[in-house]
């Protein structure tokens, strides 16, 4: 723990031992509803749709709507505990999110669990570590979730059937989480996917305050305040709308509409969610009820 | 076709390809960790080096690929059993 950064911002907040206490107690709760839904609840449920369902494709839409089933249990929960405040701004955009590459940021572990909640067709680019985690493995190879492993055209050919079906492609173009406090870095594997499997982008911005479940950070450290997790989604656009590409090859295509997508999503990151000014009125109040 | 006159067209496909700078591109330059390739641009690369030599790249030999030095063995081996 020792030798860790003060958060970005550097807001010096004490918090009454309680409060911290409190929120880790709602925190342990969160986690008590998550195992009890995760070990029990929807295991028993997988099980039956895997014994029930004898089409593949079937069967792989069924889990996968089981599992964001469980994912809004869980944001339900913990939004009902206080713990967490969760904005999925609207409806109005899950109808445009069908057959489209789903482009997000990554700040917190969190995202993935929002976005598959609100997106219950979605299928989703996923790290080949996280498919064998003895927690989720079971279930993303029941969704058919498209694993990133060795053959990139393969990953490309899964992204292009699962988005001529329908179904919602979302990817996290920085591969893995961000680092916290720094602007995100963009792999290439979006770009490339929208080029060659030849789909539209839907991008989606994420905002996490304070930072929880992020990379680096042990998941049971939780933060002094209610997290305010903040999800915008922005009209579809073709790659060429990131950057010109008209006539030039694909692989030098992926990396001008890797620049323009990672340019895009700073200015909406920084234009759209004022993160610094949400804190600041939270830590006057910290402040008031100190004294 | 000599090694120097090899060694420039392999130097033009990386730089017109992968927009990289072309005092980046020595024999030595590590494919992934220094020139920044990822694994479709891998494939990208055996295609060009398949239309360059005029002969079928096999992915497995091609795995085994990690520098610009060995792109380059791998072309001229390409070339030779062209020759027979």
């Amino acid at each position: 723990m020792g030798g860790s950064a003060p958060p970005a911002g550097g807001n010096a907040i004490k918090a009454p031992r309680f409060t911290r206490a409190r929120r880790s107690a709602a925190a342990a709760l969160c986690l008590a509803g998550f195992c009890l839904v995760t070990l029990g609840a929807l295991p028993t449920a997988l099980a039956a749709i895997l014994v029930i369902t004898r089409d593949p494709e079937l069967r792989a839409q069924r889990a996968r709507r089981l599992a964001s089933c469980g994912f809004r249990l869980l944001l339900g929960w913990s939004e009902a505990l206080g713990v967490a405040r969760f904005d999925t701004g609207g409806d109005a955009w899950i109808a445009s999110a069908r057959g489209r590459l789903v482009v997000a940021n990554h700040p917190s572990f969190l995202d993935a669990v929002v976005l598959l909640a609100r997106l219950p067709e979605a299928n989703c680019v996923v790290k080949g570590r996280l498919r064998r985690h003895p927690l989720f493995a079971a279930y993303l190879r029941a969704g058919r979730y498209i694993g990133n492993g060795a053959d990139p055209a393969e990953v490309i050919e899964q992204c292009r059937r699962a988005a001529a079906r329908g179904e919602p492609v979302l990817i996290f173009p920085e591969g893995t989480r961000s680092q916290p406090g720094a602007v995100p870095h963009f792999l290439r594997g979006a770009a490339q996917i929208a080029l060659r499997a030849r789909l539209q982008i839907l991008p989606v911005t994420v905002s996490c305050n304070p930072a929880v479940l992020t990379h680096g950070v042990p998941w049971y450290r939780m933060p002094v305040c209610r997290v305010r997790h903040v999800i915008s989604f922005h009209p579809p656009r073709d790659p060429g709308d990131f950057a010109p590409i008209a006539g030039v090859e694909t692989s030098r295509a992926a990396r001008r509409v890797t620049r323009g997508m990672q340019d895009y999503f700073i200015r909406k990151l920084s234009a759209s969610h004022d993160v610094q000014l949400r804190l600041q009125p939270l830590a006057a109040n910290f402040e008031q009820s100190l004294s | 076709m000599n090694d120097e006159q090899l060694f420039e067209r392999l130097r033009t496909i990386l730089v017109e390809r992968f927009e990289l700078d072309p005092a980046a591109i020595r024999p030595e330059a590590r494919l992934y960790e220094d020139l920044d390739l990822d694994s479709i641009d891998a494939v990208d690369l055996a295609i060009a080096v398949q239309e360059l030599s005029g002969r079928k790249v096999r992915p497995q030999e091609f795995r085994n690929v990690r520098t610009v030095g060995d792109v380059e063995f791998e072309i001229r081996r390409l070339l030779q059993t062209g020759d027979r």
